[in-house]
């Protein structure tokens, strides 16, 4: 009596078998995109082999990679520790490569689940994870950190990063202080991001005014949006705060299908404070913002396209949209990022470019088509 | 008790840009069965939804002790329910009931508890659009009882039931009622609610009377009946 209906068991099978091949597809494609670069290309068998081997290296034998220096913290240097042209590859695989894959799956990932979270609690189909200004707000710190060198981190290597992380925070601490105001709607919300970004972007173009060349054109290179600058560190980190924020989200899944169902009426009706769930979501995707973009620069496009092409492959049901968003948000970086630094390799495009050049017509098509439009 | 109101309305004023009353100041205790009765358009609605946060109120401050998830059950006018859903899966829409982190026997039980409160029980397998106002209405109201909310708001929720459900209807919630949740119901028709309610709102010329449900007996000749 109170089991679901035949059609939806059914469609609930056909979205996890989506899933599981879109899922499939990503570590496909992780695993070409490892075995690819400017130095050599090898074939998907050959970088298994590799992977495989070098696991199998490191779990029995760590000396053998630490004869290479992989454990040193200093620069690592081809010529003088490995010979060979097999441990030249392991350590293009996982010292130069594997960082890059891991990013652009966690950027897609976050990106795109706070893409999705956005547009579900806004109920506007145009929001993106940059349009509550968390991202102005990261172009701003580092903007001031490479124009004025001024920067709250103190770790050299951190300065622009750090600086672009605590400035988006401060928007997110905006954002929380207007959620605190009884019953803010959705418009305002969105207003005043556009409004941070207005300042923010007032902000920056008066530095850009007073800026030499060298540093323009590092704050062109930080907004353009790419993968190079992650090490494995910020990597590990980005991981544990994304998959720790991740069940989160899954976890008002239900209350944000409640706000997308039928606005905040329905959602009172079943139970759910929709002021307090959209302030929540607000807050939790912000953060996954900014955790992202401090450390990768502008992209955008994944987290407004990615949601869409979800809705449109597994509906609108936010218990399978986020993690269905998440998986599309990691294959759309990674191709990107893929095709980016092998098109016209050694030259490497940056992936907030090469998302919207090859994101956007595939974005375009599918919205077309699902709009039944020959 | 008395020092810790479920809601508490200090000068509250409601309505949408323009106020619609003189201020609110009222308390509502737990087990309490409020009635709000006036005329319709007069903002009794607006008030019922300045109460469930949906209107910002204009001034004052709106404070509801409600401290679980789905402590707020609200039964909107126009119900809000999802018409190609079955009446069971409609039930288990609530907080606190929704396959979420609800353990299935649990979820399973509170269904069918609220079914069987208004009387739905052979209904439960049938989508939405199948029935009758009057059963819609019920649904609604299992749905909420499901929640097993500390404070009901219910819009009307009797309006379009005739005498033998709409007691029916009322029966299956005062048990809650006795558990110590408290019950606002906006209503016209005095007749369904008033053997019920323990205070009465009386909305007249953008003022709220806080009566007893003596003092609105002694009160009704002059503006009872269809108000």
């Amino acid at each position: 009596m109170l089991s679901l209906s035949a059609l939806h068991q059914k469609q609930g099978k056909s979205q996890l078998v989506k899933m599981g091949l879109m899922s499939a597809v990503t570590v496909l494609v992780s695993i070409f995109a490892l075995g690819q670069g400017s130095s050599s290309n090898l074939d998907m068998w050959t970088t298994t082999q590799t992977i495989l081997r070098d696991i199998r290296a490191f779990v029995g034998l760590p000396d053998t990679l630490r004869a290479c220096g992989y454990f040193d913290g200093v620069a690592w240097n081809a010529g003088q520790t490995c010979t060979n042209a097999e441990d030249l590859q392991s350590q293009i695989i996982w010292r130069l490569r594997l960082p890059r894959v891991l990013m652009a799956i966690l950027g897609g990932v976050a990106l795109a689940t706070a893409g999705a979270l956005m547009q579900g609690c806004l109920g506007n189909p145009l929001v993106s994870p940059l349009t509550l200004g968390v991202a102005s707000g990261a172009s701003l710190g580092a903007a001031l950190a490479i124009i004025v060198g001024f920067s709250l981190t103190t770790v050299g290597s951190l300065a622009i990063a750090g600086n672009a992380f605590v400035f988006s925070l401060i928007v997110v601490f905006i954002i929380i202080q207007l959620g605190r105001y009884r019953s803010v709607s959705a418009e305002s919300y969105i207003l005043v991001g556009i409004a941070i970004t207005f300042i923010a972007g007032a902000i920056v173009s008066t530095l850009t005014y007073f800026a030499t060349d060298a540093q323009l054109s590092q704050l062109a290179h930080w907004s353009f949006g790419s993968l190079a600058r992650p090490n494995m560190v910020v990597v590990a980190l980005v991981a544990t705060s994304t998959f720790t924020l991740f069940p989160t989200a899954m976890k008002w899944s239900w209350d944000l299908n409640a706000l997308s169902m039928g606005g905040d009426d329905f959602a009172v009706s079943t139970g759910v404070d929709p002021s307090s769930i959209r302030r929540n979501i607000l807050i939790l995707s912000a953060l996954l913002t900014s955790l992202i973009i401090a450390f990768t620069g502008m992209i955008g496009f994944v987290g407004l396209a990615a949601p869409h092409m979800s809705r449109i492959l597994i509906g609108n049901d936010y218990r399978k949209l986020l993690p269905a968003s998440a998986i599309c948000g990691a294959f759309l970086m990674l191709v990107a990022d893929t095709i980016g630094r092998t098109l016209f390799a050694p030259v490497v495009i940056p992936v907030g470019i090469m998302l919207a050049v090859i994101g956007g017509p595939v974005f375009m098509y599918l919205l077309l088509q699902s709009k039944g439009v020959r | 008790m008395v020092a810790n109101p479920i809601l508490s309305l200090s000068n509250l004023v409601i309505g949408y840009n323009e106020p619609l009353a003189e201020p609110i100041s009222l308390e509502v205790q737990n087990g309490e069965v409020i009635a709000i009765l006036g005329i319709s358009g007069i903002g009794k609605t607006t008030l019922l939804r300045t109460i469930a946060g949906l209107v910002p109120p204009i001034e004052g401050s709106c404070r509801l002790r409600v401290d679980k998830k789905g402590g707020l059950g609200y039964i909107p006018q126009n119900l809000g329910l999802v018409r190609h859903a079955s009446v069971a899966n409609n039930v288990g829409l609530g907080a606190g009931v929704r396959l979420e982190w609800t353990m299935f026997s649990e979820r399973r039980k509170r269904i069918e508890e609220a079914l069987k409160a208004v009387g739905l029980t052979e209904k439960a397998s049938e989508p939405v659009r199948r029935l009758s106002g009057g059963q819609k209405r019920r649904v609604a109201t299992a749905r909420t009882l499901a929640q097993r909310p500390q404070l009901i708001l219910a819009d009307e929720f009797l309006s379009e039931l005739d005498e033998g459900n709409a007691s029916a209807v009322m029966e299956a919630v005062l048990p809650l009622v006795t558990q110590g949740s408290s019950l606002i119901m906006v209503e016209h028709n005095p007749k369904h609610v008033i053997q019920y309610a323990s205070r009465v709102w009386w909305f007249h010329d953008e003022t709220f009377t806080d009566l007893s449900a003596e003092e609105w007996e002694k009160f009704s000749p002059t503006g009872g009946e269809e108000a």
